[in-house]
């Protein structure tokens, strides 16, 4: 299977002063194509340094991120992020949507940094918001929405560019049980209709249960020896993990 | 591109307030420089106008007797960058054929030839130059003579010199013939026509019925008859016309042009560089303004950086977005910067309102395009490159942390270079260029640069001080907030918390008032000193004086022997013995000077006066043209000779009158009026009467009207009742001044305005918190109108104090470059009224920021991501 994305040997140190601080430790991780990954771990475990380094937002301490056969460590500005931009599509957990923008002009983002007219995809674009849920919706601005419905257009951004990766940070950390769940199937739906590769980082033990597998960050390392493998990974057995972690 | 240009429109337009306040900065800037400036162009080029009726030189000079080579002593006075040598006579003009017309009567100039092309005497209507290495002898003649003579380039024309008519010259009081006329037919020289003059100019003279020769060739043509040759003396570029009318006094007797020295004298030279300063504190504000505008909306924008970024948009692509919307900022304000300037021109000139005084009104509205595009090019320019820096900061912002709302251009160690950054650009790049532009008027002396500089250094301090070190200034603000918090404790200290969070805001915008409050005070002390030094002057000028005008004709002699009946009358003197030299020269007899002034006060004065021609100068010539006493002045006569007077006193006590309203004149015995100048010294029109104190006025004017039979339509003046008009004048005067510190004063109130703004909308989320745990609109409201009294009460009172040290050096200056002497007087309850403007303008400046708080949605504010 293609590898959309790898870390290997990943580690991450933060400056506090004098101290030095390891957020991840020796991080090795492989995302192939089609596969959803979830990262677990409690607040500060890492998760979210993780994700930043996969996407090239950061620079690790050591090791090296690859998107493809290209080595984040070995490109540099403006290249990273054309990498970026043609790789990973972005679900952020407090969904950061332009408030000057409409519905529309957020999702097609994407294009117009790309430098197209997403007035030329003004179909593709509904009917991606159409099977997000927010059909009628494409000229409302942002404060017009609900937390729902924001998360839901992020991810019609993310979609937007066509990228073959997702990476969602805590995309139901600020929504409702409803409305996260209506997020975590949104994604499942992804992965199994349009093959996308996902990796989503999340402390909650429901939305791991969607995933192909689960790994676990604790102290800045993944714990080794439970990996939880889909399909059909229940939320019993992820509870059980983390108790067994004591996380 | 697309990308950045509908994000750039897009947060404009969502941004209306913002981007309406911030093109209004930019604008009134740039619309008060291109006013000031383009007021001061028409001012100067139509008082121009107004004054040349007939084309004169800037400087006509004649050698006293004793000057063996004029044209070497002018080579060597400083301030004379070139002298021509001239004479100007009669010639009658004719050409051959059997159809020529009767010869024509025309006035010949003879100008050294070499000189021509240079001085700017004429312009060709057709033809060349004259050829100073022709053999034979060439002239150009103006298009009347031309077309009566029917003579073209190339063609001959004959001229000749007049039978010599008797001559006549004023000698001893009396009209007299100097020359016989002579009986032999003059000599007559052939001339080819090398070029036809334009009518205007020389060209004009004698209705164009003129001819140009070389000095030579004129000397040549008039043979042994008498010649008086002056010289043109074309003056340095930078024209210090005290200091050349000083140097050329002591050999030459001169006459200068009106239109050389409009708006050159020291008074208007200081008056119209205040103008022009006032006009580069309006720029350098509105700059201030609009520099802090656009860096602080980085501010709440960081997060919108961060997402851009993280979405896969370059560094390129997110600058362009800050620098397409600097640049429509930019632009819009410069355009409708020319537009605003050129309209405030052109009201104030409707007005009357000029840069050299008030109830002026000139016919035409001439546009300097070349200083006005430099002018909003330097604008727009300084605004663009003030804005790279933080475009620069924007795009170097850690991703990670903007995504998380931490990163904020005030947390970043660069933003300390970036206000470093703006600080030179404002106080030294822009003052350097601008005056380039705009540069100051009249030669660069000591006092006039030391003025500049010290003005910039000031400017510079306002402007550094507060960007480099805000901590100082939000330390006084929390001294002022502290009794506040007593009076209203939740408010005040809201204040106190966003003061603290925002140093570099509170410090531009406490800046920005003291600026216009130092201003406004230290104007306000330079016009009560003035007005004071019209008053000191009035008094020995026009104190228990009553003028009378419009008098029959009557016999002076008469008039004063009657008047000295009244045993109030001191004196009668004349005001219509008079002539213009290089001053107002007046003639009074002495006897009518002796019971008051210097006359009286040193009896021994009289005999000076009266028989060694002694010369009482006013106190403002004997300042501008630096005479002391014992100095001599040469006057030219009537005819080519010039004559000495010694100066014996200076004083103000005798001489003037409200028309011509002079304060430059000499006072000389009406005899030698008579003897030099052949002036009638019996029938005036217009008398002064000095008086003892208090007179009665009303018996003295019926004196007069009993012994003129009525009087017929003579009117009266009491000179005790003239300062005022005079002080009116002043204030009148320097209302354009007030004008400039008013648009100021709106962009100083513009950057509180956008800074509170910025201010409220960066805290919605706290306000937003604030209200929802029970805070009233009321106290959110009040915490931002505190913060703006606290502003404007440290801005005022460090205006006031500014202001206080300013006062006396810009009088001293002013004394300097003008050679008055001014008494120092402070601004008066002008101070009063600044501290409360000062407290009243960020009142008014909150109340929208204010409003926005008041209104925040508490349920957006408290959002994250929204």
């Amino acid at each position: 299977m293609t590898v959309i994305a790898r870390a290997t040997d990943l580690y991450r140190f933060h400056l506090h002063g004098e101290r030095k601080e390891a957020v991840l430790r020796g991080i090795d991780l492989d995302i192939t194509e089609g596969e959803f990954v979830c990262v677990m771990g409690p607040s500060g475990s890492g998760k979210s340094t993780l994700l930043h380094l996969l996407a090239g937002l950061d620079q690790p301490s050591s090791g090296f991120v690859s998107l493809g056969n290209q080595r984040l460590d070995q490109t540099v500005e403006p290249a990273r992020t054309l990498l970026r931009r043609r790789t990973i599509g972005h679900v952020f957990q407090f969904f950061h949507l332009l408030p000057n923008l409409s519905v529309i002009e957020n999702v097609g983002l994407p294009i117009a940094i790309e430098g197209g007219h997403p007035e030329q995809h003004v179909d593709r674009l509904k009917g991606l918001l159409a099977t997000l849920g927010l059909a009628g919706r494409e000229d409302a601005m942002a404060h017009e929405l609900s937390g729902g419905e924001m998360q839901r257009v992020s991810i019609a951004r993310a979609l937007a560019g066509r990228q073959p990766l997702l990476l969602c940070d805590e995309p139901t950390g600020n929504l409702s049980q409803k409305a996260g769940l209506e997020v975590m199937q949104i994604l499942r739906r992804l992965r199994d209709e349009e093959c996308k590769s996902i990796l989503l980082v999340t402390h909650n033990p429901r939305d791991a249960t969607f995933a192909d597998r689960v790994l676990f960050l604790v102290d800045g390392e993944v714990a080794k020896g439970v990996e939880l493998n889909g399909p059909d990974i229940d939320v019993e057995r992820v509870h059980e993990t983390l108790a067994a972690l004591s996380i | 591109m697309a990308f950045a240009g509908k994000l750039a429109r897009r947060n404009l337009r969502e941004r209306l307030g913002r981007t309406f306040f911030s093109v209004l900065g930019i604008t009134v800037g740039i619309a008060t420089v291109i006013g000031v400036f383009t007021l001061d162009h028409n001012t100067v080029e139509g008082m121009k106008v107004r004054v040349s009726s007939e084309w004169k030189p800037d400087f006509e000079v004649r050698a006293g007797e004793e000057v063996g080579d004029p044209k070497a002593v002018l080579a060597g006075t400083e301030g004379v960058a070139r002298s021509v040598a001239v004479f100007q006579n009669e010639a009658v003009a004719r050409v051959e054929g059997r159809a020529a017309p009767k010869p024509s009567r025309i006035r010949v100039f003879a100008i050294e030839a070499a000189a021509l092309p240079e001085i700017d005497a004429y312009s060709l209507l057709e033809g060349n130059h004259l050829d100073r290495a022709a053999e034979g002898p060439q002239a150009l003649i103006g298009s009347t003579l031309a077309q009566q003579q029917g003579v073209g380039v190339g063609d001959t024309i004959y001229l000749s010199r007049p039978k010599r008519a008797a001559l006549k010259d004023c000698v001893d009081g009396e009209l007299t013939i100097v020359e016989r006329a002579g009986r032999e037919a003059p000599v007559e020289f052939a001339f080819q026509v090398t070029g036809i003059l334009k009518p205007e100019r020389l060209g004009r003279r004698a209705n164009g019925q003129v001819a140009v020769i070389d000095f030579g060739w004129g000397r040549q043509l008039y043979g042994d008859a008498r010649v008086d040759a002056r010289y043109w003396v074309t003056p340095d570029a930078n024209l210090d016309l005290a200091g050349l009318q000083s140097r050329l006094s002591a050999n030459f007797a001169y006459d200068t042009s009106r239109k050389a020295v409009v708006g050159a004298q020291a008074d208007e030279v200081a008056f119209r560089n205040g103008v022009r300063l006032a006009g580069l504190l309006a720029l350098v504000l509105g700059l201030y303004v609009i520099f802090h505008t656009l860096s602080m909306s980085l501010v709440e924008r960081i997060r919108e950086v961060g997402v851009l970024h993280a979405l896969g948009a370059t560094r390129g692509q997110i600058a362009r977005v800050f620098l397409i919307e600097a640049l429509f900022l930019a632009g819009l304000g410069g355009v409708f910067g020319i537009a605003g300037g050129l309209a405030l021109a052109k009201f104030l000139l409707r007005y009357g309102i000029t840069t050299l005084g008030t109830g002026h009104h000139f016919p035409d509205f001439i546009v300097p395009w070349k200083v006005v595009l430099g002018l909003a090019a330097l604008g727009v320019g300084i605004a663009l490159v003030g804005s790279v820096f933080p475009l620069m900061r924007a795009g170097k912002a850690d991703t990670v942390e903007a995504l998380r709302g931490e990163e904020t251009l005030a947390s970043t160690k660069h933003q300390k270079g970036f206000h470093l950054f703006a600080a030179l650009l404002l106080a030294v790049l822009l003052p350097a260029l601008y005056l380039v532009i705009v540069p100051v008027v009249g030669p660069a002396s000591g006092p006039l640069v030391g003025a500049i500089l010290l003005a910039v250094g000031v400017l510079a301090v306002m402007v550094v001080v507060p960007l480099v070190l805000p901590s100082l200034v939000v330390a006084a603000c929390k001294r002022i907030t502290t009794p506040l918090i007593k009076l209203w404790p939740f408010s005040g200290r809201m204040a106190g918390r966003a003061m603290e969070q925002g140093p570099r805001r509170v410090a531009v915008s406490t800046a920005a008032i003291a600026m216009v409050i130092a201003a406004f005070v230290g104007l306000k002390a330079m016009t009560n000193s003035l007005r004071a030094e019209t008053e000191v002057w009035a008094e020995a000028a026009l104190g228990d004086k009553l003028y009378v005008r419009d008098l029959p004709d009557a016999s002076y002699a008469e008039l004063r022997r009657v008047l000295h009946e009244h045993p109030q009358v001191l004196g009668v003197e004349t005001g219509t013995v008079r002539h213009y030299t290089q001053f107002l020269l007046l003639g009074q007899p002495a006897e009518e000077l002796s019971a008051y002034g210097p006359l009286a006060r040193d009896p021994g004065l009289r005999s000076l006066f009266e028989n060694e021609r002694g010369m009482i100068l006013s106190d403002r010539v004997a300042r501008n043209q630096g005479y002391v006493v014992g100095d001599r002045v040469r006057v030219g006569t009537g005819g080519s000779k010039v004559v000495e007077f010694q100066v014996i006193a200076i004083s103000d006590e005798y001489g003037y009158f409200p028309n011509p309203d002079e304060r430059m004149y000499g006072v000389v015995a009406d005899h030698y009026m008579k003897q030099f100048f052949c002036l009638d010294l019996d029938r005036p029109e217009m008398i002064s009467i000095r008086t003892t104190e208090d007179a009665d006025f009303a018996g003295i004017t019926q004196l007069v009207r009993d012994h003129l039979d009525g009087g017929g339509e003579m009117n009266t003046l009491n000179g005790n009742t003239l300062p005022q008009v005079y002080l009116h004048d002043i204030d009148t005067d320097f209302m354009l001044f007030d004008l400039i510190l008013f648009l100021t004063g709106v962009l100083a109130t513009l950057g509180v305005l956008n800074a509170q703004l910025l201010a409220s909308m960066e805290r919605a989320a706290e306000i937003g918190i604030l209200r929802a745990l029970g805070a009233t609109p009321s106290q959110v409201t009040g915490g931002v109108w505190i913060e703006a009294l606290v502003i404007g009460a440290l801005g005022g009172l460090f205006g006031l104090v500014l202001g206080a040290v300013l006062g006396p050096v810009i009088l001293s200056t002013l004394e300097n470059l003008s050679g008055l002497v001014l008494p120092h007087r402070g601004p008066g309850w002008w101070a009063l009224l600044a501290f409360c403007a000062a407290l009243v303008a960020p009142f008014v400046a909150s109340l929208y920021p204010a409003r926005r708080a008041r209104s925040t949605s508490l349920v957006r504010a408290v959002r994250g991501g929204a």
